[in-house]
């Protein structure tokens, strides 16, 4: 029934749109026909010509109207006004090219930072983990007794795996650095070392070959690597014949039993995975139950239907049983469960949100700006809109004439806007740090595309429904009367003040939020670091051949300084293990000899480098106290240590530290004859170890001869002048041993500077978007202002013509602009002390409220409003008070 | 406006398609019709013939055809659809129904 309705229908409806002319003729011609009849009707009834021709015309009723109401039950009117409104649309737009340029453009502007900024917080926080069923997906750590994430140790991480119920399963991974041989040149490869059962907890399915299984995650099982899909390309040529061919790492014979698909990607990239179980043997340190120098974090899944919140109180509980059990190792320790996403994410997620923040902000100001422009616009075309009116048109036809126009512009924006996203987005990812988890899933696509549409939609909205619903306003009587000058009523006058206060209050939120991170940059950038950073090259070596024993590694750290010393251009060279802002690898609970044995909760801690005599001197560390480290400390000499002055004075408060002793170790190893103690025989300055932002630890410094390791680096002081002799250096060490790699060579200012990345990437961004909105909210005062000049043309003259002097108009123009400005400056700082606490992880050395900040914020932006109204103030006071009248 | 008022709303659609019924027509001879058959009691304007027209057309009640007229001139004819013809059906009987429950109570008797 229907179906044969459409039969008829459809084809009607379709010639209406697309035979338009065809169908009007017929209308044309069928009333014509009706007319010609009636005429030769009335006429033979015997009126005359004329009168009969009138009677038709009359029995119709006016036949524009007819055909007007024959035009209604088309139904097609709607799309007919629309495309009508658009062709219009764009005509109007065309003939005012800069209002359009200048409005697309603040839209690009805008649309495209949401884009870029949203397709990173997509990326990094909204979308999945790309492992199946990612949010069971959790990371299991310690606590320490701050409360904080930390490693496990092997054993406490075995107990929770045998004592759980609410976890399907689990399984251990820990970073890895791993020395490559059997290549030209030895290269160091990133990978994990992990639980067999890792890949299948993450649902992840090899390429080629296989996973691991259980029997290769055991102490003295076949080594065996599973690669992946970028290793397998550059190392093998992406051949499948890779399977059962062998890697040679860190002086072991490695199978490679299976590739990984391309893009898998856990914490940080790697290339490489071998099962944990390999290095498991009973005697090594992992057995250690309080030993957590390994960066062992868990991951597991939990079972279906549980929670986080129950997952966590469970290992809460399962922490609390080891404390007990267990008081040596874990007194005052626990343990946690945390969403792997929000771990992975951690390290970005309050930046992100924040400029995802300021994004939305500069948005509003465009959308602002642009909203005035058309707001201008529709008080220009009064007379169009009301002659339209006044011929008939529809209100509703006027609103939907300006919003087509509006979606026009946004649509030309928003095109333009995902451009400008997805170069700003090529270069944030160019700039951002590579250690940020899960980067490269970072990308535009379709739920970004959809969060464009919707705030391009939404932009839409903002700005041009209130110049719409202005315009349909417009007041017939006094428009049409008024001959001279397009007025506007008070009311869209104070729509455009109200939308500037918005505008400058906005804009200075975020400039206080940019300001802030200036000057913790700022503050960062001026922390004493306790050493001297000019001029230091660093880098690692890694000596992981079994052939260095203690004995050769001393040899080899004495004539790697001899050598590299040689290098022309270095001043001194030292051997450290730990480089300082890059962070101590190694620290651990030490004991006084001279003070009471603590408890394991209250067990002081330090950090630890081994270091060659050298170091202090290199590095430009003072000495305070006693003596530095000479060439006597050897390993036959007595044990000793140099302490930072944090320790000397929490341990040792109001007494002399020279010749106290301490020990590495737990409490009961006090009286333990296998540790020995070592005498404090000097005091240095604190050096600021694990980042400018860290506070500062308690340091111990111990020969490198007294205690050599396998995995050093090299801190080299040169020349002022020299161009930096890494290639020489790295000669150097070559010439001893061409098999021991040489990698992260960098200047300190280099370490420095990465310690810092994430930091600057995140100040350079908000500082652009705050220089943008100050960008587009000049732009907005500058209209408002000169357009409320021009308004108010006709006024000034008379004001002159009455005797006001120059200097009268031009305060008068520059008190409006700094009322308005003012205003938006006291809002702006209300929603700056507001918003500014959610940055207080941010900063540094700043409080989130910080007045200075907020004051010179204040003051600039005054002085930018002020320099902006002065050049619209200029042409006030120079109207011609004649011409002005004369216009009338 | 040219909606006569006293005529129900949608009862000049039942007419048109009613002598539609009858026989294909031109615009003009269902004026002439329509003056005819109801004489002087519906006044039907010629202004309000055409847009009633053109809904039918676009419900899909009737079609439309251009033809020789009577005077053989090219002119419009209408005709009614299938679907236009069960629709007329269904709308006379609700006016049947309609008229004869008005006339009831019309002529009720005053106690």
């Amino acid at each position: 029934m229907r179906f044969e309705h459409w039969i008829y229908t459809i084809p009607l409806r379709l010639r209406s749109l697309f035979r338009r002319s065809r169908v009007e003729d017929e209308l044309d011609e069928e009333l014509r026909y009706h007319l010609e009849r009636q005429i030769e009707n009335n006429a033979a009834n015997g009126m005359s010509e004329e009168d009969a021709r009138l009677a038709a015309l009359r029995a119709l009723g006016g036949l524009d109207q007819r055909k007007e109401e024959c035009r209604d039950t088309r139904r097609t009117r709607f799309i007919e006004n629309l495309w009508q409104d658009f062709g219009f649309g764009l005509r109007m737009l065309a003939k005012r090219p800069v209002f359009t340029t200048v409005a697309v453009l603040m839209l690009a502007l805008g649309i495209g930072a949401n884009t870029a900024i949203f397709s990173v917080v997509n990326g990094l926080l909204l979308r999945p983990l790309p492992y199946p069923e990612s949010e069971r997906l959790v990371l299991l750590s310690e606590k320490n007794r701050d409360g904080q994430r930390d490693s496990a140790s092997y054993p406490n991480y075995a107990d929770w795996r045998s004592r759980t119920q609410l976890f399907e399963a689990m399984a251990m991974a820990w970073p890895q650095t791993f020395t490559l041989t059997g290549t030209d040149k030895a290269q160091r490869i990133e990978g994990y070392t992990v639980n067999w059962n890792f890949f299948p907890l993450l649902r992840v399915e090899p390429q080629v070959g296989r996973t691991f299984n259980e029997a290769d995650d055991r102490y003295g099982a076949e080594r065996t690597v599973v690669i992946s899909h970028g290793f397998w390309q550059r190392h093998f040529g992406g051949e499948s014949s890779v399977i059962g061919q062998t890697l040679r790492m860190n002086d072991d014979t490695y199978s490679v039993v299976g590739v990984l698909p391309p893009g898998f990607e856990y914490f940080q990239r790697a290339d490489v995975f071998t099962p944990l179980g390999l290095v498991l043997a009973p005697d090594s340190p992992f057995a250690g139950r309080g030993n957590r120098a390994f960066d062992f974090y868990a991951v597991a899944r939990l079972k279906p239907g549980v929670t986080l919140a129950q997952a966590n109180s469970e290992m809460t509980s399962l922490g609390q049983q080891l404390a007990q059990e267990y008081p040596q190792a874990n007194e005052g320790r626990g343990a946690q469960a945390e969403r792997l996403q929000d771990v992975m994410s951690e390290g970005v997620r309050d930046s992100l949100w924040i400029l995802l923040g300021a994004v939305g902000f500069i948005l509003m100001i465009a959308c602002i700006n642009v909203a005035n422009l058309m707001l201008v616009r529709v008080a220009e075309r009064q007379k169009e809109f009301a002659l339209r009116l006044a011929l008939g048109a529809g209100r509703g036809r006027i609103v939907s004439q300006l919003l087509s126009e509006s979606i026009l512009i946004v649509a030309i924006g928003g095109a333009c806007g995902l451009l400008v996203g997805s170069s700003m987005l090529q270069g944030l990812l160019a700039l951002a740090p590579t250690e940020i988890p899960q980067l490269s899933r970072v990308g535009l696509d379709q739920r970004v595309l959809l969060f464009t549409l919707g705030i391009a939609a939404a932009t839409c909205f903002l700005f041009g429904l209130l110049p719409a619903l202005q315009a349909s306003k417009t007041d017939l009587q006094t428009t049409l009367k008024d001959s001279g000058r397009s007025t506007t009523g008070r009311s869209p006058e104070r729509t455009r003040r109200a939308l500037l206060i918005a505008e400058v209050s906005v804009s200075l939120v975020l400039l206080a939020g940019a300001g802030l991170l200036v000057r913790s940059m700022w503050n960062l950038l001026h922390v004493d670091p306790g050493f001297n950073m000019d001029n230091v090259l660093t880098l690692r070596m890694s000596l992981a051949d079994p052939k260095y024993t203690p004995q050769s590694l001393r040899v080899f750290v004495d004539e790697c300084i001899a050598r590299v010393r040689a290098v022309p251009g270095v001043r001194s060279v030292a051997v450290t293990h730990s480089l300082p802002i890059d962070g101590t690898n190694w620290s651990g609970g030490f004991l006084a000899a001279d003070k009471s044995v603590p408890s394991h909760g209250d067990l002081p801690e330090t950090d630890r480098l081994r270091v060659s005599p050298t170091y202090f001197e290199t590095m430009g560390i003072r000495l305070v106290r006693g003596r530095l480290f000479t060439s006597a400390d050897t390993a036959e000499a007595a044990p000793v240590v140099i302490v930072n002055e944090t320790l000397a004075q929490r341990i040792w408060p109001n007494e002399n530290p020279l010749g106290k002793r301490v020990k590495f170790g737990f409490p009961e190893d006090y009286d333990a004859e296998s540790k020995p103690w070592r005498e404090v025989v000097g005091v240095v300055n604190d050096v600021k170890m694990n980042g400018m932002d860290q506070a500062i630890t308690m340091q111990t410094y111990l020969p490198y001869s007294q205690l050599p390791n396998r995995s050093l680096g090299l801190v080299v002081r040169t020349e002022r002048t020299a161009a930096v002799p890494a290639a020489a250096i790295e000669q150097a060490i070559h010439a001893i041993d061409k098999d021991v790699p040489v990698f992260s060579i960098r200047t300190m200012d280099q370490v420095l500077g990465n310690s810092l990345a994430q930091r600057r990437l995140t100040l350079v961004l908000l500082a652009s978007f705050a220089a943008l909105a100050l960008l587009l909210t000049t732009v907005g005062i500058y209209g408002v202002i000169s357009y409320a000049v021009r308004q108010r043309t006709h006024e000034f003259g008379i004001r002159m013509a009455l005797g006001a002097q120059a200097r009268d108009v031009l305060m008068l123009v520059l008190r409006q602009g700094l009322k308005l400005t003012l205003i938006g400056i006291a809002l702006g700082l209300t929603g700056a002390f507001a918003l500014t606490r959610w940055m207080e992880s941010l900063l540094f050395g700043v409080p989130p409220t910080d007045v200075l900040t907020f004051g010179s914020i204040a003051v600039g932006l005054v002085l930018v409003a002020l320099l902006t109204c002065w050049l619209p103030a200029r042409r006030a006071t120079q109207i011609d008070p004649l011409n002005a009248l004369r216009r009338e | 406006m040219s909606r006569p008022t006293d005529l129900v709303q949608g009862t000049l659609d039942l007419l048109i398609l009613k002598i539609l019924a009858l026989q294909p027509l031109h615009g003009w001879a269902i004026s002439q019709r329509l003056k005819q058959v109801s004489g002087e009691v519906l006044q039907v304007s010629d202004g309000s013939l055409y847009p009633a027209l053109h809904k039918l057309e676009q419900e899909g009640w009737i079609k439309a055809e251009w033809k020789a007229s009577e005077n053989n001139r090219r002119a419009k004819f209408y005709s009614l659809t299938r679907p236009g013809r069960k629709h007329l059906e269904r709308e006379a009987a609700n006016w049947t129904r309609l008229s004869a429950a008005i006339s009831q109570v019309v002529q009720l008797k005053e106690a």
